[in-house]
């Protein structure tokens, strides 16, 4: 008789703890389901990315500035121009404050002076400026555009202009010769071309910014340009049709300028016969910019030509540190383009035009490419912050972004757009 | 004696697993319900919707597969009531599924949809909506 009452005791105490293990389960499903299907569907930073796109096509269209922009009438009536209304939540009495603010900014390329976004003096905003004050974009508050964006965003005018093709890979090449001029001059009549080039004092040419003479040399960059060696499309396959694909590598004698068989061609059983060893493909999915470097130090010059004195093995190489502005702005360049199509920032995808073409030995032993890739890995880092969206969900949500474009008479503007969407719960 | 001590136990049990199973399906119903909520469905076609004219441009025509809240709306309002599922006056849009005031929720870009020339209706045999953007307003 004891033993069966401490047994029922036992089940009794057993139940409860039963009920206790199930009862927290149970609450905290019931929590997680809560906060899960209870949060608001919260739709605020895609909106904000589209209040940004509908302010960045009123003001640019391709890339240029449309003329009635920097008038007054433009900024008068800002919200018309470009089919915003914001009076809506007034209109139907949720609130007195507009859940949208928007910061229009046009600076001077050339001056370099950015001020911050909403000053009337600065630029047009619209909206509840409460939101601004409380937005915040992840790294603290950068509403500054770092001066190195200036040149990188120089690429970005094309990309509007023409949309994007498959690329995975920026080719650098040198032109081998003194001057832009005359490197652009040979490219158009050899009808080759590249999308960039880059001289001495840092100033890029480009199909959207190009030389007074022989543009041709210069294509944007959803298409492909003819630099990498083997031509273009059905051209390419034509040079290296013979090769195993996996070989990818045509020469009569596949050995560079330097004296070194190229890795890519020693497990070639019968090497094709044609002029360049190269890797097709490389026209058809790379970015080629060209940078003005003499390559081979001459002892001087003739026509403009460089005079070689030294014969191979004995080659003396025009260093890159000379010209610091020019690599600052293929720093720039080169970061931009990684950051548009997503190119990852190393070797395999940044290459010299020697590592596809084995008679190239372009852009020479001195180009620094641990310095470079750096460089460039840092400025990517800088470019994003200036294009980032707000990451506190609990605040505003919102993005700044930066962006290039020119007016017809060729002058350069930086147009900085700031779109911040403030609204969560609105239940009518 | 020994028959009645069994019948309590047996009672017991059968409380403990009638209250185990009761538990274990308001759970479940209430999960059910959080999943199916009509409200999250107002919600989220609201603002899909916005999202979609505060991206449009004249001339295009948006059409929103709407079928699992239009289903519920037959279920709740019926099928006479389906072409007042979803309304837009000024720049709000109101997706109503079920008796009450619908979730709204505004837009920015300054489409010209509204009242009185309607310019979206409900397309019946897909079960979605159709929005025709004609022009802005101004």
């Amino acid at each position: 008789m004891i033993k069966l009452r401490k047994n029922k005791k036992g089940d009794k105490i057993l139940s409860i703890y039963w009920f206790l293990i199930i009862f927290i389960v149970s609450g905290a499903v019931i929590y997680m389901a809560a906060s899960f299907y209870g949060a608001p569907y919260d739709v605020r930073m895609t909106e904000s990315r589209a209040l940004g796109d509908q302010i960045a096509n009123c003001v640019t269209n391709g890339g240029f500035l449309n003329d009635s922009v920097m008038g007054a009438e433009f900024q008068k009536n800002f919200m018309r121009y470009c089919h915003l209304n914001f009076s809506v939540e007034n209109s139907y009495g949720w609130t007195n404050k507009s859940e949208y603010y928007v910061g229009l900014g046009i600076y001077d390329y050339d001056n370099g002076t950015f001020n911050l976004l909403g000053k009337k003096e600065a630029g047009i905003s619209e909206g509840n400026p409460n939101l601004k004050s409380t937005w915040q974009i992840s790294g603290g508050g950068n509403e500054q555009a770092p001066s190195g964006f200036l040149a990188g965003i120089v690429s970005s005018v094309s990309n509007l202009v023409s949309g994007k093709r498959k690329v995975d890979t920026i080719v650098i090449h040198t032109t081998e010769g003194s001057t832009a001029s005359g490197a652009i001059e040979t490219i158009a009549n050899r009808d080759l071309s590249v999308h960039y080039m880059i001289d001495r004092n840092g100033d890029i040419y480009s199909s959207s910014r190009p030389p007074a003479q022989f543009a041709s040399a210069f294509v944007p960059e959803n298409q492909p340009a003819s630099h990498a060696g083997c031509g273009i499309g059905s051209e390419a396959l034509t040079y290296c049709s013979a090769l195993p694909a996996s070989d990818g590598c045509t020469d009569k004698s596949p050995v560079n300028s330097n004296g070194i068989l190229d890795p890519k061609c020693q497990n070639l059983s019968n090497p094709p016969q044609s002029e360049s060893c190269c890797i097709p493909g490389y026209n058809a999915n790379s970015i080629g910019i060209e940078l003005v470097n003499l390559g081979h130090l001459c002892t001087g010059l003739s026509g403009g030509f460089c005079k070689y004195s030294v014969s191979l093995g004995g080659y003396k190489w025009e260093n890159f540190s000379n010209s610091p502005q020019q690599m600052d702005s293929l720093v720039n360049l080169v970061a931009d383009i990684a950051l548009r199509y997503k190119i990852p920032v190393d070797r395999d995808h940044i290459i010299g035009h020697y590592q596809i073409a084995t008679r190239k030995t372009d852009p020479g032993p001195n180009f620094p490419w641990d310095k470079f890739i750096a460089a460039v890995k840092d400025r990517e880092n800088t470019i994003s912050v200036s294009q980032q969206d707000s990451q506190n969900k609990n605040l505003p949500q919102g993005q700044l972004r930066s962006f290039y474009a020119i007016d017809k008479s060729g002058k350069q503007y930086i147009v900085q757009v700031l779109a911040i969407v403030g609204k969560t719960e609105k239940n009518a | 004696m020994r028959g009645k001590k069994g019948s309590t136990l047996l009672t017991e049990n059968v409380i403990f697993i009638i209250l185990n199973v009761v538990f274990i399906a308001i759970l479940v119903v209430f999960l059910v319900s959080k999943i199916n909520n009509v409200s999250v469905m107002e919600e989220k076609y609201s603002k899909e919707i916005a999202l979609a004219l505060d991206s449009a441009l004249p001339g295009m025509m948006i059409s929103i597969n709407m079928s699992d809240a239009m289903n519920a709306a037959r279920k709740n309002l019926g099928e006479k009531n389906l072409n007042e599922t979803v309304n837009i006056q000024g720049n709000i849009v109101t997706v109503k599924l079920q008796s009450g005031k619908g979730y709204s929720y505004s837009f920015f870009n300054n489409l010209n949809l509204g009242k009185p020339v309607s310019n979206y209706y409900f397309d019946k045999a897909n079960n979605a909506w159709v929005f025709f953007v004609g022009g802005y307003r101004d």
